[in-house]
Order: structure tokens, then sequence, then C-alpha cells
């Protein structure tokens, strides 16, 4: 459905001198550098999947969603869509494609969702009795009813988000591209919208492209993942797979009894500290071992002869911290 | 045609809905028109009490300029308002990506997402004015010279349009244009008045072959006013048929639509799309 082959974007990025003196000095200058926001990206989405896009600020996500979407030309290689070149065939792909940005909305600021949709549906070519069915079954699994009069600009963020994924669906588009969707929402508008976002995915077969920060989007809804670092990417592969391929630490709390902070904690295994590591939070001892160094019964055994314990815990690694651990080593994986 | 004419008309029902809602800001703006028209005619009126003409040109003639300059005016800010929002703010924004993933021409995207009502009060006045100086001047036009009046009236709001949409594709560089937009848009001014009062040679050519301003409604006025001598100096040509100014209007008015078409696709494959 979504092929990349090589692309990439750069911009030029002018020098800049700092102050009021140096705004002056930028301003004749013509030095620049280039900016590679994007470089040598190459994957490949099958229709029907959903895909996490994910990478630090400045990654480079967005860049590569604009390029998906038509609205950035690539300096480098290409992309398709549905076997259509977004930035070349533009309203042919517009036709195919959903597009929702977290940070901005897509419909229009003074008139009301209703309206807002009405005319989606005339851009679009929506058929009415077509159109009617669609819209009942955005409305049921987003909760439209209640603002659905309300003009855009009184909307709260969770209202606006919901309406603006109702616009993006309302042509039945064969890939839905999702550029942060849940920033800012509350935990229901969340649970909500990714609920909708697997409904979409699984009942139509829509494929579903996604880029957050917060990574229960991707647990909830994606099945595949791939992160970025600096305009290139580092890991591509399933969900599943990348916890399996990452997940070799895991996790013991021990709750201490109540005024039992013990003084020292460093040297009570004999290994390097990469293997075991042992930290102090709060009232809590927390162990993190690699799993296939140590048997858990080991590492508890140990802990519960030294110190004083009320309660123990044991968790797996989150997959938060796998991500930072593939951000901070970057392309070394 | 039809489906752009259906969503347009569904935007302009939006907006008189909320024109209903703001009725003091729609009627504050009315009446600021109407001043700022009527102030400007009051002061060619005031003028002309004083002095019998200006260089060659009688008052109802130069009434017949302005008159005519207002129709072209009111009509490309009827309908051609929402460019000045693109060059200062949507290419600033990034909003201006919303645009480029709908399966609709951006400009038609352009202009129809908002109707300017305030244009009505240039057209009526203008149309007042044009009236009345026609009267007055006893001219008739006949049908051949309405339908050419009616090709100048074409050409004239292309080259407004042209001029927006190269000065807001400028914005595709500079992130924004809207200063440069307004510079440039005001020259406008020059075209109420006939342009050789003015006598001035650069500030002439400039409007002609640079910024042609003088199409818009210099150059049709003229067309009827004048006879074959006037044209012909004024094209820098002699002895020629006062028709050439027709096919010179023509002409240069489709190498700017084109040049500024041009600069905006380059500015559409320049542009940046800032914010995440």
């Amino acid at each position: 459905m979504i092929e990349v082959v090589n692309l990439g974007k750069s911009f030029k990025i002018y020098k800049k001198y700092e102050g009021f003196t140096g705004a002056i000095k930028s301003f004749f200058s013509t030095e620049y550098s280039m900016k590679h926001a994007v470089s040598d990206m190459n994957f490949h989405i099958e229709k029907g999947e959903s895909v996490g896009y994910i990478g630090v600020n400045g990654a480079g996500k967005s860049t590569t969603i604009k390029m998906m979407t038509g609205i950035l030309v690539p300096t480098a290689g290409y992309c398709k869509v549905d076997g259509i070149v977004p930035y070349e065939n533009r309203r042919q792909n517009a036709k195919n494609i959903g597009v929702v940005f977290g940070q901005r909305t897509q419909l229009w600021w003074d008139l009301p969702v209703s309206e807002s949709l009405n005319i989606l549906r005339d851009i679009y070519d929506i058929p009415h009795d077509k159109f009617k069915s669609k819209l009942g079954f955005l409305k049921e699994i987003l909760g439209l009813d209640e603002f659905y009069l309300t003009p855009v600009r009184s909307l709260s963020l969770g209202q606006r988000m919901r309406s603006d994924f109702a616009a993006s669906l309302l042509h039945e588009p064969k890939v839905l591209f999702l550029d942060e969707p849940t920033i800012g929402l509350d935990l229901l508008v969340k649970d909500n919208i990714r609920k909708a976002i697997t409904q979409v995915n699984e009942t139509l077969g829509t494929t579903v492209i996604l880029t957050t920060h917060d990574l229960a989007d991707i647990e909830e809804i994606c099945r595949k993942i791939i992160v970025i670092d600096d305009g290139r990417k580092v890991y591509e592969g399933t969900v599943a797979n990348l916890k399996k391929e990452f997940n070799k630490y895991k996790l013991v709390k021990f709750e201490l009894k109540p005024g039992k902070t013990p003084i020292k904690i460093e040297g009570l295994f004999n290994a390097p500290e990469e293997d075991v590591k042992v930290t102090l939070e709060n009232e809590n001892l927390v162990v993190k071992f690699k799993k296939d160094k140590f048997e858990i019964s080991n590492i508890v055994s140990r802990i519960l002869g030294e110190f004083e314990i009320q309660d123990i815990a044991i968790e797996e690694q989150e997959m938060e911290d796998i991500v930072k651990e593939i951000y901070l080593k970057k392309g070394n994986v | 045609m039809f489906k752009f004419l259906r969503i347009y008309s569904a935007f302009i029902k939006q907006q008189i809905k909320s024109l209903m809602e703001y009725k003091i800001d729609f009627m504050m703006g009315m009446i600021a028109l109407g001043v700022n028209q009527i102030s400007t005619f009051l002061v060619i009126f005031a003028v002309f009490t004083q002095i019998k003409a200006i260089g060659s040109y009688s008052f109802n003639e130069i009434l017949l300029f302005y008159g005519y300059s207002q129709i072209v005016r009111g009509i490309d800010h009827l309908y051609n308002d929402n460019i000045w929002v693109v060059g200062w703010n949507k290419i600033k924004d990034g909003s201006f990506s919303n645009y480029l993933v709908r399966p609709i021409p951006i400009l038609s995207h352009i202009v129809m997402e908002r109707f300017q009502f305030d244009g009505f009060g240039e057209v009526l006045i203008g149309l007042a004015i044009f009236i009345y100086a026609k009267i007055n001047l006893g001219i008739a036009f006949g049908l051949a010279g309405w339908m050419v009046l009616g090709f100048f009236f074409f050409c004239g709001l292309a080259i407004y349009f042209s001029i927006k949409l190269a000065t807001a594709a400028i914005a595709f560089w500079t992130v924004s244009s809207g200063e440069l937009m307004s510079v440039i848009y005001e020259v406008n001014t020059f075209t109420k008045f006939p342009l050789d009062i003015y006598k001035n040679f650069f500030l002439k050519n400039f409007l002609i072959y640079i910024l042609p301003f003088a199409i818009v409604s210099y150059f049709p006025i003229a067309y009827f006013l004048r006879d074959q001598n006037f044209i012909s100096n004024l094209l820098g040509f002699r002895y020629y048929h006062r028709e050439l100014l027709i096919v010179f209007v023509g002409f240069v008015t489709v190498l700017f639509y084109c040049a500024s078409r041009f600069l905006w696709r380059m500015g559409l494959r320049h542009y940046n799309a800032t914010g995440s």
C-alpha cells in the first residue's frame, strides 16, 4: 500500500546570529547549511496494517508524513501511496487518504461541525446515502452528537480531535495518516480515539500510520513499529518482536519496611552494572537485571537475606524504556 | 465547475449565517467602506467645482474612469479575498497544508472559502458613478462595445488575480508576504484616475509593462473615450487601429496570468510546511 524508497528531504537553513546586530548580520548573510530532516528512508507498508511511526521531537516523523500526504516534495528518492506518487498526483492521492494533524484542525473555525462535514461531503463527492450511513457510524463511535451543531472554535480539544477524526474518515480513505492524534487529550478521549482507530483498522481494513509520543497508543493500536532518529530509520518490526528483542531486563521492586532505609546498596551482587543494577526509589529498592544472567529466585533471596521487606512486585520492562534505549543507542541497533 | 459552485454556495450560505450573528461587525464594515467611497467621490467633486477639467479630461470622464475602476476592484474584493490570508498567515502557520490534502484544485479551494461581502460597497458605488457619468457623457457603446468592455472587465479581474497570486506566492520563500501584497495592491489607487494626468513617463510605463494596473481601467475606458491617435500613442506605436488595444490587453493579461501561475507552482514545490 505504501512504498518508501530512499526518501529524503533537506532544507536550507540560513545561518543566524544572536541579538539585534546579529539579526542585521543574518539578514545580509547568505551562508547556509543543509538540514537533512529525512535521509535515505526505506520501508514498506501492506494494506490493512497499523504502523506506529515514532521518534524524538525533530526526528523527521512529520516530514515523512507530509511527503506521503503530498504536502511536501522530497529532495531525494520517492514514495508511493496505493501506486500513486502523492506530490505529483496530489488530488488523486487526496481521495485515497485521510489525514489528522493533532496540532492543527482541518475544519473551518467558524463553521459548526455539522456544516464542516457537509462541505467535506461535497469536496469529496460522497453520495448522500453513503454519507448518511458513514456519519451515523462515526457519530456513534466518536460520540459527536453532543457538540454536532457547535462551531469548531468553541469546541474543547477533545471534541475538536474527535470531529477532526470523523472528518478524515468520511470518504472512506484507504490510508489514514495520524500525526500525534492523542496529543494533549485526557484519558477518556484518548481511549475513545484509540478504540475508534482500532475499529476502523479492523472492520474497514483501513491502513493506519500513526506518529505519537505516547507509546500506549502504539501498544493499543499498532502491530508494527518503525523507529526513526535524526531522519534515519533505526528500527522496523512488529511490536511483539521489539519486546522480545529488547526486553532483556526484568524489574523487581521491594517495598522496604518503614524506617528501614538501607545505607549501602552497592556491591550486593558480584556483577557489572549493566547486568544488574540496584537503585533506591522513594521507599522502594528496585533491582533491574538481565534475564539471561540471573534467576529471579536468586535476586529475591539475596535481597530478602539483606533487608527487611514488606512487599515484592515483579515487572516486565516497559515499552517506554525499550524505546528510550533505542533512541539512546541511535543507529547501533 | 458545477461542483465548485455548489461548494462555493455552501460556504456563502454559512457566511451569511455568521454575518447574522455578528450584525454590528458587518454594519461597521459596510459603513466604513461607504464613508471611504463617498469621501473620495466628494474630493473629486470638490476639485471639479474649482476647475473645469484635469488634463484633457472633463469631470464626467474622470468619473467614468473612477466608477469603472471601483467596479472591477469591488468584484475582485468580493470573490478573491482569501488569498490575503494565505499571504499573511496560512503559509506562516502551516494551515496551508489543509489545502494540499483535499482532492480539489488549491486555487478554487482558496477562492471559495471566503466571500467578502464588503466588496458590495465598492461595486454599488462604482456602478452608480459609472452609470451617472455615462448618461451625462451621452456615449453609447453598442453591442460590440459592450462585448469589448466585457472582455476588458474579465482581463481586469485576471490582472488583479495574478498580481495578488504572485505576491502571495512570495510567502512560500519568505514565510509571510502580507506587507508586500498590500504595498503592491495599493498601487491600484492609480487606476482610479486616467493615467496621463500624472504626466510621469516612468509611472506610466511602470503601470503598463511592469505592474499592469493600466490594463484594469485606464485602457478600457480610454478605448471608449479617445480616438485612434491617442491609443496608438499610448502604446508607443503609430498609425494603428485602436482595436490593437484589445489584442494588447489580452496579450499582457495572458502573459501575467501565466507568469503568476508559474511562480505559484514553483512556490508550492518550495513549500516547507512549518509546524509539526
